[in-house]
């Protein structure tokens, strides 16, 4: 395991150059004049474009350009916006939020969508099977905006149980809603993905072993149905963090919620290369930890797996 | 090959014997299904088995052998399946109507099963040792520790090597072979009175096949336990069986002591099964072997069982009052039993290859 662990961190070393020069030259490269519209209505001064070509390293190739900034990242200079605001600053204040928004999502997402899953895989066709189907269909059709929107327009306007909108450094509390509603799509699925998993299993060989040694039924359902079930559950969550973190830029918009998918959205509206290269690339870096965590994970829940 | 350690065989269930049998199954009778698409799976099934004594129950696949396994076991999945009629005792105490939680405190304690396949029997994200301290632990009340250190000695009694090492080891980790022993040590551990098994030697190869079956047997002799054997192989039953009971579409059809069987087989259905075993004396001509031959046709679907006797459209025997009249099983004298209108005929005349039950038994 520990071979493997090192050959995927590994691996990350080229998918971050890949991905961070891919949207550098995107962002960049691309574009005839990088101060069209910098500057309002007018032209650009002579001065100011000199000082941004001179901070930004306009006049070299975009290779080495890259390479510069890359440099400068490597010791940790995220770089400056065109407004000349660090942009480590503005990761630091807008991650904590996402990272706590996509944690209470994914909780919402764990603990009502296996409830769920639990609830109707076990008791088999009936009205609470129906009722879940249904709910997660609905759910499954709606895009998030629809859900997000309508919460806030009925939970926020009509009954004014929450803030309509989700001050700077918000508490759990202020999150619920929002986090449900950036979890409702894989809450259905995890509901539906625990639900025919243990169908699957409750007939399964070994299922029949454990009822055939005489053991408890809480234990044959709680022991040797679940653990197994939950296992594809386990691994699409932990694949939903990472996907999370990454950051929410509808349903941050809808309940104007300042994290990092806004920061993105913003700095790739405004071309503001710094910004959306060095997120995207620690995004990148995240995810793929996330990944490997869960690949990892995977393996101590299931000793068949076995990687070297 | 006649047994020479089990008690004397007896007949199916003559209802006037004063101690009760381990296990009686009494015109069991099964349906899977509703409506137009109900099939019957078991119609009638009677046998009963004793202590220290092997039943082999013989029969093609869908004959109901393994469903009247798991009814008596009682882990019959229902639905789909419903138990129409019958009774299941055990030492005299009747399953059927008992409280469910009588019925599991009677699996594993004085019942248990072994499956086909280990390999999915098994749990596989579980070690072997957890599977079989497991019933120690829950049954027994001991504590984990103790549970496994008594798991390990379950796996050297039923001879896996390095019994303390392989003890934490998973499913996966281990061959066909030791998974079927594994299983057997699982099966064993409340020290059962009677063990099902339901075609323990199907999935490994013929080496080990011969290997389990020895170590079957001899558990069940140490142990004086009733043994079930649940099989389609005619070869296995030779050796180990008292007693054999042939199933066809939901009914026996032909019951009694192997050696009978072997020498006299009364129905046509066992007759076809044995001369459907390939054997190494049929030289043909030329050397080149004589063609297999197996039984004509499908057995039937369980939803549309035959009028009269159920095996008729595939016998080469059949007359007009086996497409009538439903045959019973009944006494041919000698505790052999069959449910055939010419059963006396096939009796007097021997099986049609005078060797065939010293080749099958070697």
């Amino acid at each position: 395991m520990g071979r493997y662990t090192l050959r995927r961190l590994l691996q990350l070393v080229p998918v971050f150059l890949g991905t961070t020069f891919i949207v550098y030259y995107l962002v960049w490269g691309l574009s005839d004049d990088p101060f069209a519209g910098k500057c309002g209505q007018r032209e650009c001064s002579a001065s100011y474009v000199a000082q941004m070509t001179e901070r930004y390293n306009l006049d070299d190739p975009v290779i080495v350009q890259y390479l510069k900034y890359l440099g400068a990242l490597l010791t940790g200079d995220f770089g400056q916006t065109f407004s000349g605001t660090e942009v480590s600053t503005l990761i630091a204040t807008a991650y904590p939020v996402t990272i706590k928004l996509a944690l209470v999502a994914v909780a919402i997402e764990a603990v009502i969508g296996i409830a769920a899953g639990v609830l109707t895989g076990l008791r088999g066709r009936g009205f609470v099977d129906n009722l879940v189907l249904v709910s997660t269909l609905v759910l499954i059709a709606l895009p998030v905006f629809v859900t997000g929107l309508v919460l806030r327009q009925v939970l926020g306007v009509e009954l004014g149980w929450i803030r309509t909108s989700v001050p700077g450094d918000p508490t759990i509390g202020q999150l619920l809603v929002p986090g449900f509603v950036l979890g409702s799509l894989s809450m259905a699925y995890v509901a539906r993905l625990t639900r025919t998993s243990l169908v699957e299993n409750r007939r399964a060989d070994f299922v029949r072993t454990a009822i055939a040694k005489g053991l408890p039924r809480r234990r044959v359902v709680g022991v040797h149905m679940l653990r197994n079930s939950l296992i594809p559950v386990v691994t699409f969550l932990g694949y939903d963090i990472g996907a999370l973190m990454g950051g929410a830029i509808v349903t941050e918009g809808v309940f104007n919620i300042r994290g990092i998918g806004g920061l993105v959205y913003r700095g790739i509206e405004q071309q503001d290369i710094a910004t959306v290269v060095g997120i995207v690339g620690l995004l990148v870096i995240v995810f793929l930890l996330a990944n490997l965590l869960v690949d990892l994970l995977y393996a101590v829940l299931d000793p068949r797996i076995r990687y070297d | 090959m006649a047994p020479t350690d089990g008690p004397a065989p007896l007949s199916a269930c003559s209802p006037d014997r004063s101690v009760s049998p381990l296990l009686e199954v009494d015109d069991l009778r099964v349906e899977f299904g509703q409506g137009r698409d109900t099939a019957s799976v078991l119609n009638g099934v009677s046998y009963h088995v004793d202590e220290g004594e092997t039943l082999a129950v013989l029969g093609e696949s869908g004959s109901g052998k393994s469903v009247t396994a798991q009814t008596v076991m009682g882990i019959l999945d229902t639905p789909p399946g419903r138990i129409t009629g019958g009774a299941v005792r055990f030492r005299g105490e009747e399953l059927l109507s008992a409280d469910p939680e009588r019925r599991r405190l009677l699996r594993g304690e004085s019942m248990a099963m072994i499956f086909q396949d280990a390999l999915s029997a098994l749990n596989p994200v579980y070690s072997v040792g957890f599977q079989i301290a497991e019933q120690f632990r829950f049954r027994r009340g001991m504590s984990r520790r103790d549970a496994m250190v008594r798991a390990a000695e379950m796996l050297d009694l039923v001879r896996i090597p390095n019994a303390k090492q392989r003890v934490r080891e998973y499913p996966h980790q281990f061959s066909g072979g030791m998974r079927q022993r594994a299983m057997i040590a699982m099966s064993l551990a409340l020290d059962p009175e009677l063990l099902i098994a339901d075609e323990p030697t199907t999935a490994l190869d013929v080496t080990v096949q011969a290997q389990i079956m020895e170590l079957l047997d001899e558990l069940r002799r140490e142990r004086g336990m009733g043994l079930i054997l649940i099989t389609h192989d005619l070869g296995v039953v030779a050796e180990v069986a008292d007693r054999i009971a042939v199933m066809y579409a939901g009914r026996i059809v032909e019951h009694t002591d192997a050696a009978s069987l072997y020498a006299h087989p009364a129905h046509p259905y066992t007759r076809g099964l044995m001369d459907s075993v390939p054997r190494v004396d049929d030289r043909g001509r030329g050397g080149a072997g004589i063609p297999l031959r197996p039984i004509p046709g499908l057995p039937p679907s369980l939803s549309a069982i035959p009028d009269g006797c159920p095996f008729h459209p595939r016998c080469a025997h059949a007359q007009d009052v086996c497409t009538d009249e439903v045959p019973v099983l009944r006494e041919l004298g000698d505790a052999h039993q069959a449910a055939c209108h010419f059963a006396e005929r096939f009796v007097a005349q021997g099986p049609d290859r005078p060797t065939t039950h010293e080749v099958v038994s070697r």
